[in-house]
């Protein structure tokens, strides 16, 4: 087997823990200290993100506990600076499509304000994530059950397309959505998400391949045709994996910054607001300069819900897939 | 005649449900073809065409008229490609690759050996080694940059060390160092995600008749686990050679498109390029037109093409095979 396939894992029985021994003493030493790095990063950007401008550097105070005796601010100020007074000022962004014209596209009057950012990251994230999830899985389906011809030529070219490198198509993909006149708009994030190329493709495909017809054929004795059946039947029984891979999805669409700002720069998400923050070309309404422990709480605003979710869902993201690939 | 009819009925309904299947086959399908046959193959071929051409802006001041130059972008394109700063830029990224090859990928095959195997923390080792992944790297490059910033700082001069710069802001060498650092520190979220669950894979009957022959870890784990999970392991390698042109090291995420970045890679180049190109740039501007990119493009992905089936063909050939 040249590529690896993913696939969806069954339920395993659980392991018994192995007995340790002097290599696996070693490793897990390792593997405790590496964790150590991780957890301290986020303590001290969580310590940091409650203390004062001034505490931080003017006083000095770079990893002790933050001064809540003397502060003359509530220990959530900074908090409170980013959800209320924090702006992004957009740019013009208006373009020339080359079947529609002239689009102006320049931002709310008065800037983008934290709302507005929520607003964009959940249409980005829960749009995106559920039209990629649900293209997918269709596609993965069909291709695994409908033993058409055209289905292999699907799954061969997929196969290729991972495996050959395209460099450089950014520039096309710019020039093609902007002529199409859905640069930098809601559109755009739907249509650029119903893409089905990729390893989702292929987890769903495996799973529709195990996944026996007979359910399907009881629906169509029964009168229902191939739509009902699919909505009825189908879906609901692959919703766990779909629900998985979904939240991945959300997870690495929530982080992403780069194609907001390559494709929707007036359309900026939290990611992209705080990658702007961190570069200090957003604003403080009353304030010159965006401090320290300002772009540290607006770093745990955007953390936040995200690690919480991953700690409630962890045993599903980390335990339905695994890559196969195992040599016969 | 009754059985004719039942057959006919049973024609009927083969046919009719053939006819059905293929409708919603179709109807299913039309959306994800129609959007991978535009942003996928259009965009391509788009591509490869304006890198053929070359845009001048319309008297009008509206749009742009596109004129054929045959390979002026390509010979551009060309001499980038093998210039001192590009070979500067590719040799990051191959100093990177190589670490990811010889001390990531080593070290996350161990990991994932400890997980499959059930020692104890496993659950919560793979919970830390594949929290990098799911924390935005924006947040991850802002602490890390502050740490290596403000807190290197503050060390140094609490043990005596006196005023220094940041780990960031002294040489190019030492700003290298420091984000190879971060990179190879973070790396082993999707990697040992992989690895395990193909360990997890791998039949308990072989797992057991090597441990009857006496095969203790660490042989069951150099012939058997890595000989076993070898095409997963290949796909990483063969993947990450595309890096040595894609990576950006999350230069984007510390630096942004400012310049004070003290190197670059040329993921990083082409991703600051394509946030300030258009498809037509002035004279002497420092970015690249949307044709002259993509003919680089082009030339680079025609270059990896026969690399990467080359290596992948080479690894899958001669890899190692359970004794």
């Amino acid at each position: 087997m040249a590529l690896a396939l993913i696939k969806r894992k069954p339920k395993a029985q659980k392991k018994p823990i192995e007995k340790a021994n002097a290599g696996s003493i070693i490793v897990m030493v390792i593997l405790f200290l590496y964790s150590l790095t991780l957890i301290a990063l986020l303590l001290w950007g969580f310590n940091t993100s409650f203390k004062t401008s001034e505490e931080y550097k003017i006083g000095g105070n770079i990893i002790g506990f933050p001064d809540f005796v003397h502060s003359e601010y509530s220990f959530i100020n900074n908090y409170y600076i980013v959800l209320n007074a924090f702006k992004y000022q957009a740019e013009d962004h208006s373009y020339i499509s080359a079947f529609f014209g002239r689009i102006s596209n320049t931002g709310p009057e008065g800037g983008f304000t934290f709302g507005l950012f929520m607003i964009n990251s959940f249409v980005y994230c829960i749009v995106g994530s559920f039209a990629r999830t649900f293209v997918a899985l269709v596609a993965g389906y069909l291709v695994s059950k409908y033993k058409y011809k055209f289905s292999k030529i699907i799954y061969v070219v997929m196969l290729i397309i991972m495996a050959i490198p395209i460099v450089g198509s950014a520039p096309a993909m710019l020039k093609l959505t902007r002529d199409l006149a859905i640069y930098d708009s809601y559109l755009g994030m739907l249509l650029l998400n119903l893409n089905f190329t990729g390893l989702y493709f292929f987890v769903f495909a495996a799973y529709f391949q195990d996944y026996s017809d007979t359910y399907i054929e009881a629906a169509e004795i029964d009168g229902s045709n191939q739509f009902r059946a699919f909505f009825t039947i189908v879906f609901p029984m692959a919703s766990k994996l779909f629900w998985t891979v979904f939240l991945l999805n959300f997870i690495t669409l929530w982080n992403d910054y780069q194609t907001p700002l390559l494709y929707y720069p007036n359309h900026p998400t939290l990611s992209y607001a705080i990658y702007k923050m961190s570069t200090n070309s957003v604003h403080i309404i009353g304030s010159d300069a965006i401090e320290i422990p300002q772009i540290v709480a607006g770093c745990m605003l955007l953390v936040l819900p995200v690690l919480a979710l991953f700690l409630a869902t962890r045993k599903a993201l980390l335990g339905n897939m695994s890559a196969g690939g195992i040599k016969e | 005649m009754a059985a004719l009819t039942v057959q006919g009925q049973r024609k009927g309904f083969a046919s009719k449900r053939e006819r059905s299947r293929l409708f919603f086959y179709l109807g299913m399908f039309a959306i994800p073809l129609i959007q991978f046959a535009i942003f996928y193959w259009v965009a391509n071929f788009n591509s490869i065409l304006i890198s053929f051409q070359k845009y001048e802006a319309n008297t009008d001041g509206l749009g742009y008229t596109a004129v054929w130059v045959g390979l002026t972008n390509f010979k551009k394109a060309w001499s980038i490609l093998f210039s001192k700063d590009v070979g500067e830029m590719v040799g990051f990224s191959l100093i990177f690759y190589g670490c990811n090859l010889f001390i990531v990928t080593p070290l996350a095959l161990i990991f994932s050996f400890y997980i499959a195997k059930n020692y104890r923390f496993s659950g919560f080792f793979r919970v830390m080694l594949y929290l990098p992944c799911v924390l935005s790297a924006v947040v991850l490059t802002i602490l890390y940059k502050y740490v290596v910033t403000d807190v290197y700082r503050y060390l140094v001069s609490a043990f005596g060390g006196g005023n220094v710069a940041g780990l960031l802001d002294g040489t190019k060498e030492t700003q290298f160092k420091t984000i190879l650092f971060y990179n190879l520190w973070l790396a082993y979220g999707t990697n040992t995600m992989l690895y395990t669950g193909a360990m997890t894979d791998i039949n308990p009957s072989i797992i057991e008749a090597a441990k009857v022959d006496g095969a203790g870890p660490v042989r069951q784990f150099i012939h058997i686990y890595v000989p076993m999970i070898w095409p997963t392991l290949v796909t990483f390698i063969v993947t990450g050679m595309a890096g040595l042109f894609v990576e950006q090291m999350q230069l984007y995420s510390f630096f942004g498109g400012g310049g004070s970045n003290l190197f670059s890679t040329f993921g990083y180049y082409f991703y600051t390029q394509s946030v300030g190109s258009n498809l037509y740039v002035a004279e002497g501007s420092k970015y690249l037109s949307y044709p002259e990119l993509s003919a680089l493009g082009v030339l680079i992905t025609l270059f990896l093409i026969p690399v990467v089936l080359t290596v992948r063909k080479l690894l899958t050939k001669y890899g190692p095979s359970v004794d």
